[in-house]
């Protein structure tokens, strides 16, 4: 699709839905659209890391620059690919990938213990110290028979997480 | 500083509590263990972020209100102490006295400068108070120990009669809970000899809520210079003060304060005591507690 183009076509619109696998309708699609036009407002066909900075409510979120690595310079169809893990259709497994992406910064395929207590670090921030840090993590990772220098594939996440009743889902409103 | 070791004493107002419970008493929310799973799930933190980029009914202005991310936390047990809790960002807001507890002393901070006295709780919470509560005049008593009352009930009324001293916050219900009930509240507060300014505070779930909701709040509280990984977006009522009345008892004049705060924010009132919530061990460490107390009229801000 053209690259700043403000008009989205059927074609376009079929073409972005492949794209990330049906995960959202068209109508959806059409709406993230909007919200992509409104995010980008230099309009340079893909969403900068500051524009996404510029909502209070992703500034905010501890997570935010983690995943402002994965976000930033995407174009429209990129940005639904990236949603898509927050779609009702999509399925726990590529949730789960999803959330394993967030954790391997080095996208090596294999998340480290530094990898979770970097995670840990910016959701608990100054809240905790980083020997309690480390030792809650040792503690935790005992009982769940892995240690300081396991490494975990997306098959081990899917075992941990895959039968918690894990929910992640994003609602996009539809006019 | 009165510091005490911890005492089994029951409060000598602390209600019978048979008179209290329901037929079909709520259970009790024991510590939670925490297991890797709840550490690597991310997953509402994750929600949130999306959410917030999804949303195109246009962003809200950060100045009036912040996201909140907090919730579970669970016990982790070693060396058969609890030596932290780690704090999950999972989005349902639980059940957590504690927490709950330190945030609306945050939220409030913001509007003015109370001098706190605060329950020290063990683990994380009694960590995170020592951090914030620092910069902030702090009376300590041990809520539990009754030598104790005299002298703080003492101290508490000489600290509210001086008018150059910041306002006293009292959260009289003695511990915090769920934000969907006012629990009993304890009558220390209401036997000052002052006026009571009653504080609603209605946390909002639909920021809580997997399924991300733009709907704007009515009142809301910055609280990201404070909070680096969480923050939280609640209704705060300032309620019209109240005085103890002719023939009103201390425990009439408590129950009459939480009907308001209820009704002003939308709580549903649980005969129950808040206490029924406190089933941790505590840690061998010696604590020193302390209460909220609620801010006077004439307090100077």
């Amino acid at each position: 699709m053209g690259s700043t183009s403000s008009m989205l076509t059927q074609y376009d619109i079929e073409e972005v839905q492949d794209h990330c696998n049906h995960a959202f309708s068209q109508q959806e699609i059409v709406s993230l659209y909007h919200r992509f036009c409104q995010l980008d407002r230099n309009g340079g066909g893909f969403v900068s890391a500051d524009e996404f900075m510029s909502v209070p409510e992703f500034a905010v979120n501890p997570l935010s620059q983690r995943l402002l690595r994965m976000l930033d310079g995407l174009n429209f169809k990129e940005f639904v690919a990236f949603l898509s893990a927050f779609s009702p259709h999509t399925s726990l497994q590529q949730k789960i990938e999803f959330i394993f992406k967030v954790y391997d910064t080095d996208c090596n395929g294999k998340v480290a213990f530094e990898d979770i207590l970097s995670i840990l670090r910016d959701m608990t921030g100054s809240f905790m110290t980083e020997q309690q840090r480390q030792k809650v993590l040792m503690h935790v990772l005992e009982e769940a028979g892995f240690t300081k220098d396991s490494h975990f594939t997306v098959p081990d996440f899917m075992k941990i997480l895959g039968n918690s009743d894990l929910k992640m889902e994003v609602e996009v409103p539809v006019d | 500083m009165a510091s005490s070791s911890v005492a089994a004493d029951m409060e000598l107002d602390r209600p019978n509590l048979e008179d209290y419970l329901p037929s079909d008493s709520l259970p009790q929310e024991a510590p939670r263990n925490l297991h890797l799973r709840d550490l690597l799930d991310i997953s509402p933190v994750l929600t949130e972020a999306a959410g917030a980029i999804v949303d195109v009914s246009g962003s809200l202005d950060l100045k009036s209100s912040v996201a909140c991310f907090s919730g579970l936390f669970g016990a982790v047990q070693v060396d058969g102490r609890i030596i932290s809790e780690v704090f999950c960002g999972k989005l349902n807001l639980v059940f957590v006295a504690n927490h709950t507890s330190m945030i609306d002393f945050i939220i409030l901070e913001q509007m003015t400068a109370f001098a706190v006295i605060m329950q020290k709780h063990p683990g994380w919470v009694g960590f995170i108070q020592k951090t914030i509560l620092e910069s902030v005049g702090c009376i300590w008593f041990n809520r539990n120990d009754l030598r104790d009352r005299e002298v703080t009930a003492r101290k508490l009324r000489d600290h509210v009669q001086q008018p150059d001293n910041n306002p006293l916050l009292i959260f009289p219900e003695g511990t915090c809970v769920n934000n969907q009930y006012t629990v009993m509240f304890k009558k220390g507060a209401f036997e000052l000899g002052c006026a009571v300014c009653p504080i609603a505070i209605k946390y909002n779930k639909i920021f809580v809520d997997a399924f991300w909701n733009s709907k704007k709040q009515s009142f809301t509280m910055h609280l990201v210079r404070l909070m680096t990984s969480w923050a939280v977006v609640c209704d705060v009522w300032y309620l019209e003060p109240q005085y103890l009345r002719e023939g009103e008892t201390a425990i009439e004049f408590a129950e009459r304060v939480r009907d308001m705060i209820a009704a002003r924010a939308g709580l549903k009132k649980v005969p129950w005591d808040g206490y029924l919530k406190h089933n941790r061990p505590s840690p061998k460490h010696t604590e020193e507690k302390c209460a909220l107390y609620l801010p006077l009229p004439s307090s100077k801000k």
